[in-house]
């Protein structure tokens, strides 16, 4: 079988599996720009190719849910993309004789990745970096979740989209009247950015201010309130941090891996590439 | 296992090695910007990696309040059914 029949074989496949897209990156490309140490090669030596899985989006009705706390609850699921990630990785070593791994997802240390997921769907032709904090936006689906598997087969790139999804053409007319857009208005801490002549003239984005709006009961908050908890010598007061709301939930949230991440979704809420999914439905 | 860094090390470079991390993103396309891996930042500064491994994870949540996890749902909430006011 040729390289470009086995793309597309490996890609049907991960399609079957539950990813609503699929794209492949060359190491190569994602090299040019991933620094030392944080490369797929760097992970699986000889690595060649990075198969890129993108789903798990909330669905066009969780963007329409009454609060934003119904909104983070719900609005990811990454287990069934990684299932489909170690599926493939197996699929891939047992078809086609090649070693395969998934791409761990999950932080290195503190807040940096293994290796960036976004780089690797942006150089797999699976969306383009927008105003909201870079996040990539697919020109179909809009908003997606990335996994993949890194590989030593040579298989053959898709390599990134030709022309950016975002800015859309009525954030550029708002930027021209307003200079403002949906995303950078919804969170004007976080963000802060630029369009000119219709395209991101730059974007900059502060993690540390959406990191405890993204992840309000996850890992992070769970040790600040335990470190807020031992040091604290009145006894009633302990019992208040450690029995009181946020920690229960932060708790719960580590306990059943759930509301653990994308907790916010303010800066994409009103996106226009995500809320023309919607319009269709009734 | 890693060595608990000493916090006089922690104290007298917390600043430079949060001031390198991505923890401030900026994207202009065509640029290259992207913050330092724990390798450059230790050879930038004469540290070893592991002490930049220990004093980043402390400061990433030290620079975060607590009152931010605290207060931030309100804040969703708001934004979520209203955009904030420009300041």
């Amino acid at each position: 079988m040729s390289l470009m029949g086995a793309a597309s074989e490996i890609k049907e496949k991960a399609l079957a599996m539950g990813a609503k897209v699929v794209g492949i990156a060359s190491v190569e490309a994602i090299n040019r720009f991933a620094p030392p140490g944080h490369r797929p090669d760097n992970l699986l030596k000889g690595a060649k190719s990075v198969v890129v899985l993108g789903g798990g989006e909330p669905t066009a009705g969780a963007w329409r849910t009454g609060t934003n706390r119904v909104l983070g609850s719900i609005g990811y699921n990454r287990s069934q993309l990684s299932s489909a990630a170690r599926q493939l990785a197996y699929y891939v070593e047992d078809r086609f004789q090649y070693y395969t791994i998934p791409i761990p997802t999950g932080d290195w240390v503190g807040h940096y990745p293994y290796m960036s997921l976004k780089l690797c769907a942006e150089m797999a032709g699976l969306g383009t970096r927008s105003m909201a904090a870079g996040i990539l936006l697919n020109p179909k689906y809009g908003l997606l979740y990335f996994n993949g598997m890194i590989t030593s087969m040579p298989l053959p790139e898709d390599g990134p989209l030709e022309k950016p999804v975002c800015p859309h053409s009525s954030c550029v007319r708002l930027w021209e009247k307003k200079q403002t857009t949906p995303c950078l208005s919804s969170c004007p801490d976080c963000l802060a950015g630029e369009i000119k002549d219709e395209k991101i003239h730059w974007m900059e984005y502060r993690q540390d201010c959406c990191y405890p709006r993204a992840q309000t009961t996850a890992m992070d908050a769970f040790r600040k309130l335990l470190l807020e908890a031992v040091n604290e010598t009145d006894r009633e007061r302990r019992k208040a941090i450690l029995f009181g709301s946020h920690f229960t939930r932060a708790v719960r949230s580590i306990a059943y891996s759930s509301e653990l991440s994308a907790q916010c979704f303010n800066c994409l809420k009103r996106c226009p590439v995500i809320k023309k999914r919607g319009r269709k439905l009734r | 296992m890693p060595r608990f860094v000493s916090m006089d090390v922690y104290e007298r470079y917390k600043e430079e090695v949060w001031n390198l991390t991505n923890a401030k993103q900026r994207m202009e396309p065509g640029k290259k910007n992207r913050g330092l891996t724990d390798k450059e930042i230790a050879s930038k500064l004469a540290l070893t990696v592991e002490e930049v491994i220990e004093i980043r994870c402390i400061v990433e949540s030290e620079k975060i309040p607590l009152e931010a996890y605290l207060d931030a749902e309100d804040t969703k909430e708001k934004r979520f059914k209203r955009l904030p006011r420009k300041k």
